[in-house]
């Protein structure tokens, strides 16, 4: 996860963090809160992101070429009283979010795989990510880890950039960097500008035409936000 | 409800520290690099076409700064129409998309802008002249004051809390999977 999210920023020239690291190199590092090491956490960055959102007719009036449609906005909020919760390893927030997102949409959380081009997910810390592969409905609970761990060099499979559903392709925010404020709008316009294919060497290949960013906020993802885009072949596309 | 578009797409570089800008000045830098972007085809939107904002703010203690969201508003030329802010921690950038969602979808406006900044090298301790115990401190403050803090719930460890608790139950992720090489 450290070294896919570092390496992916490789290709982003925007990126804080870009690095070619080996599993090593993460293990090793300097523990920050076991079994996070310095590698497995973001960084704090500076930066801003701004989107133009439009109404339909203002698409027209404007002529645009190719307008990237928001097609599902939700959020949940869960219990920030951590020790309240009923099972501690879990990101409630997440599959709720993620579940009413996709219903609006018009998407199958139990097939959600197949049915988006990438996800930029919110990786401020690794074992969110690979958590939250399982409550976005990517693998089942339980083998987000292994997910990552068997698909590894495997071309066409797992989260990889080559993979079959590419996570963070941008580098999220491990490789990025973490401005709070500005992340989950440049991870909203990252996967925009992947669906118009204008996202430069980290580009993924786009053939279903939707995509989803997520963040995640809070103490242990009190706050979680799922968005579903999809460009104008997207939006015709079951 | 309106059908909502992204037309245009603005991200400044992510660095550890801009020293020669203010966040304002970020934020005007971002909402250019959008105009630009909506604007290549031939369009001539300007800030004067934008007819409202959405702020994504996380935390005051940052930027030293209550309200930051009205400073960038002045900036931007925006005076005079709404901006409202958006703070929810982590999530804040996730939460501003969907109240900028709401408010072209709604009718409220035909063109948003949806901004999202951070300076949080902005944060220091004046005594000492470091940043990083400063920030990791004005972020352990979205946590529970009453009892969780005092206990050590930080960024960090309020997520390790969830990953050993998954490992507990799943036998992962292991320390290798969250490293994975390729």
């Amino acid at each position: 996860m450290s070294v896919k999210n570092h390496g992916n920023a490789i290709l982003n020239p925007k990126a804080q963090s870009p690095m070619e690291l080996s599993i090593d190199d993460v293990l090793f590092s300097r523990i920050i809160c076991y079994p996070f090491k310095l590698l497995d956490c973001c960084l704090y960055s500076e930066a801003s992101a701004a989107l133009i959102l439009a109404s339909e007719d203002k698409v027209k009036e404007l002529k645009i070429e190719n307008p990237i449609w928001i097609t599902g906005v939700a959020a949940a909020n869960t219990d920030c009283f951590i020790g309240n919760r009923e099972d501690f390893g879990r990101l409630y927030s997440n599959i709720f979010a993620a579940k009413a997102a996709y219903k609006m949409a018009g998407l199958d959380y139990n097939n959600i795989k197949g049915q988006i081009d990438l996800a930029e997910l919110h990786d401020a810390f690794s074992g969110q990510e690979v958590i939250s592969y399982e409550e976005l409905g990517f693998v089942p609970f339980g083998e987000g880890g292994p997910w990552i761990e068997k698909t590894f060099e495997k071309s066409g499979e797992g989260p990889w950039l080559e993979g079959e559903l590419p996570c963070c392709p941008s580098g999220g925010l491990i490789g990025c960097g973490h401005a709070v404020g500005a992340t989950g709008i440049m991870s909203t316009g990252e996967a925009a500008l992947q669906l118009r294919e204008d996202a430069g060497k980290h580009q993924v290949p786009i053939t279903k035409g939707r995509a989803i960013s997520h963040s995640i906020g809070g103490p242990g993802a009190a706050y979680a936000a799922v968005i579903v885009m999809a460009n104008e072949e997207g939006l015709k596309k079951p | 409800m309106s059908k909502v578009a992204i037309v245009g797409i603005g991200i400044t570089p992510f660095k550890a520290r801009y020293l020669d800008k203010t966040y304002f000045e970020l934020a005007y830098d971002a909402t250019k690099m959008a105009l630009e972007d909506a604007n290549k085809n031939g369009a001539e939107i300007t800030h004067k076409d934008l007819q409202s904002t959405v702020y994504g703010i996380y935390n005051e203690l940052f930027e030293r700064q209550f309200m930051p969201d009205i400073f960038v508003n002045s900036y931007l030329g925006m005076n005079n129409k709404p901006g409202t802010r958006v703070a929810t921690g982590g999530a804040t950038g996730g939460y501003t998309v969907r109240m900028a969602y709401a408010e072209v979808a709604s009718g409220l406006s035909d063109l948003c802008l949806c901004i999202g900044l951070e300076k949080c090298n902005d944060c220091y301790d004046e005594q000492t002249g470091v940043t990083t115990p400063e920030v990791l401190n004005a972020i352990a403050y979205s946590a529970d004051m009453t009892y969780e803090y005092p206990m050590g719930m930080m960024a960090a460890s309020s997520y390790v809390s969830m990953v050993n608790a998954h490992y507990e139950e799943f036998g992962n992720p292991t320390e290798e999977q969250m490293a994975y090489e390729r």
